[in-house]
């Protein structure tokens, strides 16, 4: 299967609130997609629809299969984390990895324990008695060690000290490379991830702004350093956005010339923040 | 059926409520049984005074023994039987609400579960396994009881050999577990009610619970003078309701003297199966509980957590 | 400021990525640097594109990009069943490319200063200059460098 996520024209409503408004957007496999998107872009609402915890008008097909119809099955094949570790709070750790191997048939147990090995938990802790950082390291522990196709992180790595995000990329990037995984994350992190990436997307008020590989970037996407006598000039080429630096300005282009601001000083390639932050407040709409 | 034995697991892992309630209770009537039996004196039959225990001994038929010992062990059945409708309404009105509380239900919902899977293993949790936990503890408390009885009274010539009738610990037995089974076809609609609210209450299930039914009860008699739903709903959760459907007649009536007592002599003979299945009203409380069941897994379905 | 301990000693490549080319392209440039330097021998293995993906955070494809354009130079060969190794006369051919570029670009340039300055190339090549002094290192491996910071406008995204 190539495509995993192919989703068209999503809507949702709540109440007066527009989460989506017609998004559209596909992941391939074997790709590993950031969604970026200020709060309350419809980031939240995207990942439920394709995780069938809310339900869409458009169409939505993940793995072939509906999510809303269908989620148990899907959650088969993939795997999640939600922004704020939500591990109930009553449960034991040793109960937590136990319940998921029963009821799971992709949990590598060995796994699991490897991750959790390094970590300061005791199995039989309560989830209650453990600090956010470690909640957070167990849930890792318990969603990384199921063999999943589809991976969908949301703020994986938020509460995460140094060394354990480290630990989680590494071992994110060790299953990416030994299984034919495919990783849709959002983060607002976006300096930590962005050279993890294959693949862009921005949303903004329900909409996809951005749908772009990595590596296409540069082609379409530009940032000058221009002295202050090129300002006039490099104003004239239409830029997305502006800024001053001290003794210099900053332009980011779309599909400029290359030719044209070659002469006008340094061009470079923008980074995903920079993007970002020129596709939502400067770019056409 | 493994993942359904996980959930199941899952639910006694979180409500203890499951066996702590029936042996708390079982300690509770022990100890009194204890009290009663060492330290006020002499244990009497049935609250009897020394004087009437006398008059037994002059005119107590084996067959008046025996029902006095169904009795009692019917008594101390029924006490377990009403605890466990109290629980499984307070287990079922938490039962979905609990994961909303605790925001876990993401995670529940990260697995491989169904919402059918997820809500019919607490529906067996509340009919199946708290009855039967209860029964067996219900069952333990009254061979206790009467293991103490036994050895206070064992001066008693006139009781030996009778507080152990296999014929009348067989027929309550029998009825522990007939009552245990009806009670759960009984109370079904009440857990599916109980379920539903869990579900769908923003807060305070349990008053969601209980208001709707009693608001309604009452706008019929403000309205039209009649206290129909006042009644259904108040059969169902009684104890009362139940045995009225489940069980009939008083048996053979034994009478002593003046001292009227209409005790059967083992409790096989309260039995009605085929009343009870036969029943209109039971047969429509299960349709009832079927569509309230129903309601919870679609509401489980859609109903959005809001992030 | 990165702590220590990951495996090993302090890489020769620092995670100090710039904007102005493809990641891997500079990939390829500090694998290029470190044969140049004498680092990486003829037939030493590279580091595994896990290790290098791991350690700095990129996307494998990219690392593997990278090697592979170090394939197509010829620089480095791929042993089957056993990775990438730095292929024989790879230094050769690195020194080479070096002094053709020194030779066309900036020999002229000294030359005419030694000729406008009026020395001899003997007294020059008698007297080996003093080596320079120690620069402290420019930017933390951690934190942009300075300059991107210093933003009048404060735009998060």
């Amino acid at each position: 299967m190539a495509t995993l996520i192919e989703a068209q024209g999503l809507r949702k409503r709540f109440g007066k609130t527009v989460a989506l408004d017609g998004a559209s957007f596909k992941v391939e496999t074997g790709r590993i997609v950031g969604l970026i998107g200020p709060n309350g872009a419809g980031k939240t609402t995207a990942l439920k629809a394709v995780l069938g915890l809310a339900r869409c008008e458009g169409t939505l097909q993940v793995l072939g299969l509906d999510p809303y119809h269908d989620r148990d099955r899907l959650m088969e094949r993939v795997s999640f984390i939600a922004d704020v570790a939500v591990l109930p709070r009553w449960l034991r750790v040793q109960q937590a990895v136990d319940f998921v191997a029963g009821v799971h048939p992709r949990f590598r147990p060995d796994r699991c324990q490897a991750f959790l090995e390094r970590t300061a938990i005791k199995r039989t802790s309560r989830i209650r008695e453990l600090s956010k950082g470690m909640i957070t390291q167990l849930h890792l522990a318990l969603v990384m060690a199921i063999d999943a196709q589809l991976l969908v992180l949301d703020e994986p790595t938020l509460g995460l000290d140094i060394l354990s995000r480290k630990r989680f990329y590494d071992s994110l990037l060790s299953d990416y490379m030994d299984a034919e995984k495919t990783i849709l994350v959002t983060t607002h992190q976006v300096e930590e991830i962005e050279n993890i990436l294959t693949d862009l997307l921005f949303i903004d008020r329900g909409r996809i702004v951005l749908d772009l590989p990595m590596d296409e970037i540069p082609a379409h996407y530009a940032q000058l350093l221009a002295a202050p006598a090129q300002a006039e000039a490099a104003r004239a080429l239409k830029p997305l956005t502006e800024r001053q630096l001290l003794g210099r300005h900053v332009f980011l282009y779309q599909d400029a010339d290359p030719a044209a601001l070659a002469g006008l000083g340094e061009v470079r390639q923008p980074s995903v923040a920079d993007l970002f932050v020129a596709k939502l407040h400067g770019g056409a709409a | 059926m493994n993942k359904f034995l996980w959930l199941v697991r899952r639910e006694l892992w979180e409500a203890r409520s499951v066996w702590v309630a029936p042996a708390m209770l079982a300690a509770v009537v022990i100890g009194c049984t204890l009290i009663a039996a060492f330290f006020t004196g002499t244990l009497s039959l049935q609250g009897m005074g020394p004087e009437s225990a006398a008059k037994l001994h002059e005119k107590m038929t084996p067959e008046h023994l025996d029902g006095f010992v169904s009795l009692t062990l019917g008594v101390i059945g029924s006490l377990f039987l009403i605890l466990v409708m109290f629980t499984q309404f307070m287990y079922a009105v938490d039962a979905l609400y609990g994961e909303r509380r605790d925001r876990g239900i993401l995670f529940w919902k990260s697995l491989p579960l169904s919402d059918a899977e997820t809500v019919l293993s607490k529906l067996c949790v509340a009919l199946v396994v708290m009855p039967v936990v209860a029964a067996g503890i219900a069952l333990a408390t009254q061979i206790t009881f009467f293991a103490i009885a036994s050895a206070k009274l064992s001066s008693v010539e006139l009781l030996q050999g009778h507080l152990w009738s296999p014929a009348v610990w067989g027929g309550s037995l029998l009825t522990l577990l007939y009552l245990t089974v009806a009670g759960s076809v009984w109370y079904l609609p009440v857990v599916g009610w109980c379920l539903l609210v869990s579900v769908w209450a923003p807060r305070s299930p349990l008053m969601y619970a209980t208001l709707p039914p009693i608001g309604l009860a009452l706008a019929e008699y403000i309205t039209l003078r009649s206290h129909h739903l006042w009644t259904l709903f108040l059969e169902r959760v009684n104890y009362g309701g139940l045995l009225s459907h489940a069980l009939g007649g008083h048996g053979t009536v034994l009478a002593i003297d003046d001292e009227h007592m209409q005790v059967p002599r083992t409790l096989t003979e309260l039995l009605r199966p085929g009343q009870f299945v036969g029943s209109a009203a039971v047969w429509a409380g299960v349709a009832v509980g079927a569509g309230l069941i129903a309601g919870a897994i679609w509401l489980r379905r859609t109903r959005d957590e809001a992030a | 400021m990165t702590s220590a301990p990951y495996a090993g000693s302090e890489s020769p490549m620092d995670a100090n990525w710039n904007d102005s080319q493809p990641i891997y392209r500079q990939l390829r440039d500090r694998v290029v640097a470190m044969i140049l330097e004498g680092a990486l021998k003829e037939g030493d293995p590279l580091p595994s594109v896990r290790n290098v993906a791991a350690e700095y955070r990129l996307n494998p494809l990219t690392v593997l990009k990278g090697y592979q354009e170090l394939v197509d130079e010829q620089l480095v060969e791929k042993r089957r069943g056993r990775g990438m190794y730095v292929a024989e006369g790879a230094t050769r051919a690195l020194l080479k490319d070096e002094r053709q570029r020194f030779l066309e670009g900036e020999w002229p340039r000294v030359y005419a200063t030694i000729q406008r300055l009026g020395f001899k190339a003997e007294e020059l090549l008698a007297t080996p200059p003093a080596p320079p002094e120690p620069r402290p290192s420019t930017v933390a491996t951690d934190a942009p460098a300075p300059a991107d910071d210093d933003d009048t406008t404060s735009e998060k995204s």
